[in-house]
């Protein structure tokens, strides 16, 4: 009988996507993927099923756009298919200070980031297998611990995340679900984000982890009933000395820190 | 006499030592680079040594096999209205990546662009080779293939990532495509040769690295010899006939004895059965 269950990935052809897209192929899990380039999903798509032998369907997504939200769930309910995993990888940032960016980009950094994900998490509920757990992965990150200064918007974001995603455990629960909340530091996945941990020096090194590691911890924390998932030792240690230091400290550190990066991106 | 010559990853290195190279002896050079502004620099510099060099680039990146396919059309059509053979391929191009990174079609990027791409661009231009009396496919590898295994379960070290594994990895890959190659076309007009150019001073190690592996790199290139020097081989295999026979792995100019795990049939078959699949190619390329 034909599998049709799939797991659901959004932001699926950015780098931490593409990454969660092939550790879910290699587990030999049907995908549905999302994102706002179509181009760029239709040869993903095709490349992963001609390379594992598993279905990949997908449909363009755009957070910005109700309509898309709207044509995007109702083409599911039309193909009829259900899902076991929703894997919530969408994500915005613009680098600058708060008062550099344009309101609409930080309104968006919001829309895109943390409303997507009560969007996602509400409506995949009702297309769940009722027969199996339902898991999902909300990626946030270890800057949504924290206050953080030059990232403010995109921080609070994160937060916003990690705490929907640590709450809806308990609601969650009835509908036989779980849900994860990925916190990494840097992700090396394209280029200037790897210019930006060499300019960050040791500690950009030694906080970003491997990506395919991750990512394949990641989903077997989540079936293991895991709820927030911090990777790398040295990214725990600074999420627990940053728990024992009043707010206001730790936004003053994060604000140097940042600022010394900046000096040194720009003279490079 | 004049041949045509195409080498990938042509716009700095080794690639661009080749073209030089070679268009100084008259040899007309189809070149690839990522970059517009580096392909145009590629030119200048050639036509610095040689004015008359007869060059051609196009722009592409190996990393996208949709983007590869688009080039080799363009450059098939480019052949088309200049005789219609092309003599010798050169697969240059290659990169080294500290992290463990996906391309936009799903693999490990060193694996995608030091080995599949490789393979892609030979299968689609093998039809404008087989029009060449006598025409070659030199893929630069690497001495580091001798200390590299292959799982070919797990080609894209997708859980357990090591930066240098994946490279040794990827330049054994050279040597097994190139031993295949010649042993499934066998007694035809296209001959593979895998080189090894030595340790040579170019800026690979600088791209896509961070942290320890670019501080290392930076110490290790002065070791290095110059492109010019690591370009040697590739420019003697492709103006010269090469009469030694089972040979197929070259170094300073001289046959060597590669790797035997480059020589296990059974692995190098699955490699490219499974590199067919993962481009698509079906039968095309039994």
């Amino acid at each position: 009988m034909k599998n049709t269950t799939y797991t659901m990935i959004t932001g699926a052809t950015g780098g931490l996507g593409r990454a969660f897209v092939v550790e879910c192929a290699k587990q030999q899990r049907n995908l549905f993927l999302s994102d706002i380039h179509e181009d760029k999903l239709a040869q993903l798509a095709q490349s992963i099923r001609r390379s594992h032998g598993i279905d990949v369907q997908y449909k363009a997504l755009d957070f910005l756009d109700e309509a898309s939200f709207s044509d995007y769930w109702n083409a599911i309910e039309d193909m009829g298919i259900q899902f076991d995993m929703l894997i919530n990888v969408a994500g915005l940032d613009y680098e600058g200070s708060f008062f550099e960016n344009n309101t609409q980009d930080l309104m968006n950094i919001i829309r895109v980031n943390s409303l997507s994900v009560i969007g996602m998490v509400k409506n995949i509920v009702q297309y769940r297998n009722k027969n199996q757990p339902l898991n999902v992965i909300n990626v946030s990150s270890l800057a949504g611990f924290y206050p953080m200064p030059l990232k403010a918007t995109y921080s609070a974001s994160k937060r916003l995340i990690t705490h929907l995603s640590i709450a809806l455990n308990h609601e969650i629960k009835a509908y036989n679900g779980n849900i994860l909340s990925l916190c990494p530091a840097g992700m090396a996945t394209f280029d200037e984000v790897i210019n930006s941990i060499q300019s960050q020096g040791f500690m950009g090194r030694v906080t970003t982890l491997d990506t395919g590691y991750i990512v394949h911890r990641t989903i077997d924390k989540v079936k293991k009933g895991h709820r927030v998932y911090i990777p790398g030792i040295v990214n725990k240690v600074l999420h627990f000395v940053g728990k024992m230091i009043p707010d206001n400290i730790v936004a003053g550190l994060i604000y140097k820190r940042w600022i010394k990066t900046r000096e040194i991106a720009q003279a490079q | 006499m004049s041949k045509l010559v195409m080498i990938t990853g042509a716009t700095s290195g080794i690639g661009l030592a080749t073209a030089k190279l070679l268009a100084q002896k008259g040899h007309h050079i189809i070149g690839l680079g990522r970059s517009e502004d580096k392909c145009y620099r590629a030119i200048q510099e050639i036509r610095k040594t040689n004015i008359h060099s007869d060059v051609r680039y196009f722009i592409a990146d190996l990393s996208k096999q949709a983007d590869i396919r688009r080039v080799c059309g363009e450059i098939t059509q480019y052949i088309d209205d200049h005789g219609g053979a092309l003599d010798c391929l050169i697969n240059n191009a290659g990169t080294f990546s500290t992290f463990y990174r996906v391309t936009e079609d799903g693999f490990e990027s060193q694996f995608a662009v030091n080995h599949l791409a490789h393979f892609l661009m030979t299968q689609l231009m093998m039809p404008k080779l087989r029009n060449s009396l006598d025409a070659k496919v030199l893929t630069t590898s690497s001495g580091s293939h001798y200390g590299a295994r292959i799982d070919i379960n797990e080609p894209m070290l997708t859980r357990n990532y090591s930066q240098l594994k994946a490279y040794k990895q990827t330049k054994l890959m050279n040597v097994l495509f190139t031993y295949e190659f010649n042993r499934r076309y066998e007694g035809g007009n296209v001959q593979a040769f895998a080189v090894d150019p030595g340790l040579v001073n170019t800026s690979m190690g600088d791209k896509n690295t961070a942290g320890l592996a670019k501080w290392i790199w930076s110490i290790r290139r002065n070791g290095g010899t110059s492109t010019e020097e690591g370009a040697k081989t590739l420019v003697y295999l492709a103006s010269e006939p090469v009469n030694e026979v089972n040979c197929f792995y070259y170094k300073d100019c001289r046959a060597k004895a590669p790797n035997r795990r480059a020589l296990n049939t059974e692995v190098a078959c699955k490699l490219w059965d499974l590199s067919t699949t993962y481009c698509g190619l079906g039968k095309e390329s039994a």
